[in-house]
């Protein structure tokens, strides 16, 4: 019955016209007819073809008209696929092929999500995520109780997983306002993320029960590597922006979908949805049995429990991607405030961290904090800690981005007074050995670390007075891993000293501090982590200027002078040795 | 004389001779004693011989001479007196004549007086008519003579010669004046401008003495001076203290408590201090997860533009116009006495523009043709004087000779350029090596003590210039060297000149590098290491500033930026790694006095070791590398020597030309060479420099390993090769010096602290009446209490005393009015009483009667 209608309308539509007003003016007009009339429901895919244009105007007027078009209809349930799909229903008709082209132009919305235009990508975004409220709030008021559309939802998370092109705005949209802030939209998120990344993986599905997973995930193998770096980086970016994730129960308040109602016990939703997938529901309510059978039943999403799994298996799925040490070093700067508090079982990052601990460089560094948070608060045991932390101070530490955060945990894991005096010595002489090769800003750091140290070790105090007539030469052995039998107590910290003596004056004179008496009860470290190249210059440089610069005692001969009296040939050529510049030719 | 004292007489004289001590050594025969060639034994005691009043002889002008009063005179006239009184014919004169003589010669005498007091007059009258040349240079404040003269104030020189003669000139006038008198022939006119004169003189502020003229050696003494007591300062300032402020004098009492507590110290004047290293506050604690760098902050202009202080300037101004004044005068006398004053005006002028004095100056080139004289003078003719200080040095040299063709064909006359394009056309067309030319004759037209607004202009020239520096040292296809070289000297003199403000803009400079190197650390597109632009302002800096000091407000910045720089730019190229040791070599420059350790430096000199060395050299694993400077990860392919053709490589020097070339022009081993052998030579100058710090070993025992490996590599040529020995000799040895001569470290070796201590404070002679709150306030207010209490009790006794006081005088007033009441009752009853006992009388008088009458 279509066909006809929509090809006079085709006639009617000049589709060579490159006038984009005069389409946007088409597609209100069509708009228009489809309010007015059913009969005019042709009109429809004709909308969905303008989709498909080039301009971007254009889309953008039509989708927004094609939301207009659907969204009644949706609240009406007239797109609900009919009871019994027998042909000869002229209205069952009608609605097959309103449903169909409908779920086409679902389609549309997600390819949208990753065409390179932001200003596409939000209005689709927010008219898909509106078309979940509305099929949401229709599917609730059929079945009684709460319901979420997850089956579109799923589709716009995989778009958005796999989308090429995510745009600032996009993930702005996205992670501010609504998955940031609705508590059902995360939830959903992140479970179905967590199906999306396994299923990208490959791997099997963690739970037992059948797989909620959409038939176009179904696949058993391992997508390509790209297409797993496009999901990491996407889903990173999503979870990485991640801080509202609920602590108590009674700050899941914000639903995207409306409130259910904790009171009412969840009915199974016996009518029949529509879209790409029968059963949706089934993960939630598995979630549920393990903690909620003693006590009332809750609904899923009112449960804090099941959004701290769901959490937790998202960022299991996550970290199983193939890490780039750019995420992974983001991972690792988040994981004790992000991830850890969060999760139901904290061990199950001890692996991960564990590895990360090992790897060494950077990367070591930064799982410290995580492992740190692991073994004061879950009674992780680590052997050998101290070593491997001595072994951290390698060449790179004091040049490397995260050295301050590094040095706020030494200070901690160095705090106890019980640990032995050689245990301390050793990574006091390796500080001060690699302060000699450091820049301003992390000798800053060390020197009062060293001093905290000195204070509370007592017995480390030969390290800067020893006794006059002891061995002259260094006990020290750098090359020893083993912080015990580094020999560091017999050394002393000539390197100090000759910090002293530092071209920063600053520096030399926070040196200093080890001549003075040993009267301050300690420094606070904080005070001198955040220092860098930048911010010490731009102290000196707007420093309070007392009198003028002093003037070289001597006029300069001139920029380069040579030393020797040139002869008039010589003058030419000008090849004279500068004097302290012997290398260099002017 | 009897035989017998002859014989006493002769004996004596024996006795005397024996005892002079023999003959022997008695190279004189006679020892009689002499007066005047005399022998003083044939005087006679009492002859008055030679015993004239030799005073008499001042008196006797006008007098007879002593031989005429003698003869002549009385008693005189002795016919045998002498045999010159007598004719040539031998006939004794007769008295007339005698007299005739006498006459004749006081006559005589008479006109020879009159002739020298003739001679006198003409003598003072012509001194008189010099004293008013000389007067001009004493100073008087004649009118009429100032009119005619320009005013000119006397030298110092000249001001205490004319002292003298001052006083001098008085003295003869004063004579001059009693004789002129005495002989009337004063002068009415004359006497009343000498009296003038006179009162003048006397009333005239005598001029003060002044300081002689320095000699020569006094001059250079002084310098000498000048020179130790800047050295002075400098080390001062190097150990981080005030230059100016001795340290006895200044904060010594807190230095010294700081040292030794006293013993009722309890530390509670402990107050946390914000700064106590000048750290700066540091990032912002939001920055520190991706620290680094804030990218998008542009480099700001605002020090660069000029900051005109107007106050100063109006005091600069008065001060200027003062001086302006006195050259000019000076100037004024110069046609004159041109002999005179050559030597002030040079001094003059010396000191006024001796920042100008470095024109061509030139150590190694010295040509003195008379034309060229004739140059040098016409072009800077304030400072003409100069040809004598340079002679005398020997050490100031002359403009070379095309230079100075060249500056003849200049103008001599320039706008002062606001902007770099306006400097850019001013020198359009001119030659390079004339720009200095140029700039000095600006600096010279547009000096600040010409003109007060002259100052903003070198303040707004001044950065041009800078500018100017930067254009040149990398927009000319060779390293403008010499004229660098003048450059340079001008900039320093202009920054002497220009103090806050050259620093202002130096900073400006600075800010604007730092910026931009934030920029591309950010964008990580460029490697971010400097030019030959900025290595050249880096160079000028050290130039000009001390860069021994503790801080500095330039180079303190300056070095933070170069240790940036060496520590956080990422190498690329051999450009870069030339232009880190360029870096490297300049931060030697800065430390050469006071030698600061800079860490950078040594990693970068270490870590380029490792990257130019050929593959294979040093294992992969960077933990295996000796030392624990920090390796990049660098695109080594760039870097690296390749082994083919490696061996016929000699050691080149580096040349700062090689900063315009492509990265790509400098893949070649030449380069690669140079670089590593220019690194092992810095390297090598480091190690001297910091022989003598304690952790010398340690510094070293990277950059000694690397040599170890680099020398036993055996593609080198042998140049490269012999290097590297002598490097690692030379280091190897200092470091054996260095562990040899150190001990433990003993920093904690301070006197033990005092025990705080808590006794209570006694009072001698405690009493209970005395109130010892050691609360000021309290006690104040506890005071005011208690003299509250007193008076309110005070008060109340007197209320009390006065109504008392009341209360008894109403008593008194009731008193007398009851008495007075009784009194007139007293009276009335008695009255009354009297009546009563009157007619009871009578009442028993008539009862008496009738008794009589009844018994009678």
């Amino acid at each position: 019955m279509a066909v006809p209608k929509r090809n006079r309308l085709e006639a009617k539509v000049d589709p060579s016209a490159k006038n984009i007003k005069d389409a946007v003016e088409q597609i209100r007009l069509l708009e228009r007819q489809v309010a007015e009339s059913k009969t005019h429901l042709n009109n429809i895919v004709t909308l969905i073809q303008f989709c498909e244009d080039d301009s971007s105007k254009v889309i953008h007027a039509a989708m927004h008209a094609l939301f207009r078009v659907f969204s009644p209809m949706l609240s009406k349930g007239e797109l609900q696929k009919p009871k019994k799909a027998a042909a000869e229903d002229k209205k069952a008709t009608v609605t097959l092929w309103l449903r169909d082209n409908y779920v086409k132009y679902l389609n549309r919305m997600c390819a949208i999500l990753d065409l390179p235009e932001a200003g596409l990508q939000v209005p689709a975004l927010k008219i898909l995520l509106d078309i979940v409220k509305l099929e949401s709030a229709h599917l609730s008021t059929l079945s009684g109780s709460h319901h979420f559309a997850n089956d579109i939802y799923l589709n716009v998370v995989d778009a958005l997983l796999n989308c090429n092109n995510m745009s600032a705005p996009l993930l702005e949209e996205f992670t501010q306002k609504y998955f940031g802030f609705y508590d059902d939209l995360r939830f959903y998120f992140l479970k179905n993320a967590a199906q999306i990344i396994d299923a990208a993986l490959g791997s099997k599905p963690r739970k037992d029960n059948k797989a909620p997973q959409s038939k176009k995930q179904k696949t058993t193998g391992q997508a390509p590597p790209a297409k797993l770096a496009l999901i990491l980086e996407n889903a990173f970016a999503i979870m990485e922006t991640l801080k509202s994730m609920p602590t108590e129960v009674k700050e899941l308040d914000e639903f995207w979908t409306g409130n259910p109602d904790p009171n009412n016990e969840k009915k199974e939703y016996t009518g029949e949805s529509f879209g790409f997938s029968e059963d949706e529901d089934d993960t939630v309510e598995d979630l549920t049995k393990d903690t909620s059978a003693s006590h009332v039943k809750k609904h899923p999403l009112l449960t804090l429990f099941n959004h701290r799994r769901v959490f937790s298996d998202c960022w299991t799925a996550l970290l199983q991607l193939p890490f780039t040490t750019v995420i992974y070093k983001k991972t690792l700067l988040i994981v004790h405030k992000r991830i850890i508090p969060h999760l139901p079982q904290p061990t199950v990052l001890m692996d991960f961290l564990t590895d990360s601990y090992n790897a060494g460089g950077a990367i070591s560094l930064l799982a410290l904090k995580g492992l740190f948070v692991l073994i004061t608060e879950h009674n992780l045991d680590y052997p050998d800690f101290f070593q491997k932390l001595y072994m951290l101070f390698d060449r790179n530490l004091m040049h490397v981005k995260y050295r301050a955060r590094f040095f706020s945990q030494v200070d901690i894991f160095l705090s106890s007074p019980l640990l032995p005096a050689q245990l301390v010595a050793a990574f006091i002489k390796r500080m001060s050995r690699l302060g000699l090769s450091s820049p301003p800003a992390s000798i800053v750091i060390i020197i009062p670390l060293i001093y905290n140290l000195l204070k509370r070790h007592p017995t480390c105090m030969q390290l800067i007075h020893g006794k006059a007539d002891s061995e002259k030469n260094d006990s020290y052995d750098a090359l020893q891993d083993d912080p015990m039998k580094s020999n560091a107590l017999q050394s002393s910290l000539w390197e100090l000293q000759t910090l002293q003596n530092h071209v920063a004056p600053n520096v030399a004179t926070l040196a200093k501090i080890f001549n003075e008496q040993f009267t301050k009860p300690s420094y606070n470290l904080e005070d001198f982590l955040d220092h860098t190249y930048a911010t010490m210059f731009q102290n000196e440089i707007t420093k309070k200027r007392k009198g003028e610069a002093a003037i070289a005692v001597d006029a300069p001969k001139g920029l380069f002078v040579a030393a020797v009296e040139m002869t008039a040939e010589e003058v030419g050529e000008q090849d004279a040795v500068v004097p302290g510049w012997e290398s260099w030719s002017f | 004389m009897t035989p017998e004292e002859k014989m006493l007489e002769r004996f004596t004289r024996e006795k005397q001779s024996r005892a002079k001590g023999g003959a022997m050594f008695n190279l004189e025969e006679e020892s009689d004693l002499t007066h005047y060639g005399q022998s003083l034994a044939g005087l006679d005691d009492f002859d008055e011989d030679g015993l004239g009043y030799s005073d008499d002889e001042d008196d006797n002008r006008g007098a007879i001479g002593g031989d005429i009063v003698s003869h002549s005179h009385f008693g005189g006239f002795d016919e045998a007196t002498g045999p010159e009184e007598t004719h040539e014919d031998g006939r004794p004169k007769t008295k007339a004549e005698i007299m005739k003589e006498v006459i004749a010669k006081s006559k005589f005498h008479k006109h020879e007086r009159q002739k020298e007091k003739e001679e006198m007059d003409d003598i003072t009258k012509e001194l008189d008519d010099e004293l008013e040349d000389i007067r001009g240079l004493l100073g008087f404040t004649d009118q009429a003579a100032e009119e005619r003269r320009p005013k000119r104030a006397p030298l110092p020189s000249q001001k205490s010669a004319a002292n003298r003669a001052l006083d001098r000139i008085a003295d003869e006038e004063k004579e001059r004046q009693k004789q002129d008198r005495e002989s009337g022939i004063l002068d009415k006119d004359f006497d009343d401008s000498y009296d003038k004169h006179i009162r003048e003189l006397a009333f005239d502020r005598r001029a003060k003495p002044q300081d002689r003229l320095k000699t020569e050696e006094e001059i250079a003494q002084e310098e000498v001076e000048k020179l130790e007591k800047a050295e002075k300062a400098r080390k001062r300032r190097m150990e981080g203290l005030s230059d100016e402020v001795d340290p006895k004098e200044q904060g010594g009492f807190k230095k010294r408590r700081k040292a030794a507590p006293a013993a009722d110290d309890l530390d509670d004047d402990f107050a946390p201090e914000d700064d106590q290293f000048g750290l700066g506050t540091g990032m912002d604690v939001g920055e520190e997860e991706f620290k680094g760098v804030k990218p998008g902050r542009m480099p700001s202009k605002k020090r660069r533009t000029v900051k005109v202080d107007v106050d100063s300037d109006s005091e600069e101004a008065e001060g200027d116009d003062e001086e302006d004044g006195e050259e000019e005068s000076s100037e004024g006398e110069e046609d004159e006495d041109e002999d005179e004053e050559d030597d002030d005006e040079e001094d003059d002028s010396e000191d006024d523009f001796s920042d100008l004095d470095m024109t061509m100056e030139r150590p190694t080139k010295k040509l003195s043709t008379a034309k060229d004289e004739d140059d040098e003078d016409d072009m800077n003719d304030m400072s003409a004087a100069k040809s004598k200080k340079s002679t005398q040095s020997g050490k100031k040299a002359k403009v070379t000779a095309d230079a100075a063709a060249a500056a003849a064909e200049l103008p001599f006359t320039f706008p002062c350029p606001t902007s770099l394009g306006h400097f850019m056309t001013i020198i359009d067309g001119i030659d390079m090596k004339d720009v200095p030319t140029v700039v000095h004759r600006i600096r010279a037209l547009y000096h600040p003590k010409l003109s007060p607004q002259n100052k903003e202009k070198m303040q707004v020239f001044y950065p041009v210039l800078l500018d100017y520096i930067f254009q040149i040292s990398v927009s000319e296809i060779k390293f403008p060297t010499a004229a660098l070289n003048t450059l340079v000297r001008h900039i320093y003199a202009m920054t002497s000149q220009l103090g806050d403000h050259a620093t202002s803009c130096i900073l400006g400079f600075l800010e604007a590098f730092e910026s931009e190197l934030q920029m591309d650390l950010a964008s990580g597109a460029r490697s971010g290491f400097p030019k030959g632009d900025k290595l050249c302002f880096l160079r000028v800096l050290g130039q000009i500033y001390s860069t021994s000091d503790f801080q500095h407000q330039v180079i303190t910045p300056a070095q933070f930026l170069m240790s940036q720089y060496l520590g956080q730019c990422q190498v690329g190229s051999v450009k870069d790694i030339a232009s880190g040791l360029m870096l490297c070599n300049l931060f030697l420059d800065y430390q050469s006095l006071s030698k600061r350790v800079v860490p950078e430096a040594i990693n970068f000199l270490s870590s380029s070791l490792v990257y130019l060395a050929p593959k294979g050299t040093f294992s992969e694993d960077v933990n295996e590398l000796p030392g624990s400077f920090p390796i990049q990860e660098v695109n080594i392919a760039a870097l690296q020597m390749t082994t083919k053709g490696l061996k016929s490589v000699e050691v080149e020097r580096l040349s700062i030309d090689m900063f315009k070339l492509k990265d790509t022009a400098l893949e070649k081993n030449t380069y690669r060479v140079a670089a590593m052998s220019a690194a092992a030579d810095i390297l090598l100058k480091y190690a001297i420099l910091y022989a003598s710090t304690t952790a010398f070993s340690e510094m070293f025992q990277g950059p000694l390993g690397l040599l170890e490996k680099l020398s036993a590599v055996a593609d080198f040529s042998p140049s490269l090769k012999s290097q590297l020995l002598k490097t690692q000799d030379r280091i190897q040895k200092l470091q054996g010096f260095s562990t040899d001569s150190r001990t433990p470290l003993q920093l904690q070796a301070h006197k033990p602290v005092p025990i705080a201590s808590y006794v209570p404070k006694f009072e001698e002679g405690y009493s209970l009446d005395k109130h010892y709150d050691p609360d000021v306030e309290r006690s104040q207010a506890h005071k005011l209490q208690v003299q509250y209490k007193k008076e309110k009790k005070g008060a109340i006794r007197e209320l009390r005393k006065d109504a008392q006081f009341v209360a008894r005088e109403k008593l008194r007033v009731q008193r007398e009015k009851d008495s007075e009441y009784n009194a007139k009752i007293k009276g009335i009853m008695s009255g009354l009483e009297a009546d009563q006992g009157e007619k009871n009388a009578e009442a028993r008088m008539k009862k008496a009667k009738k008794m009589k009458g009844k018994r009678n």
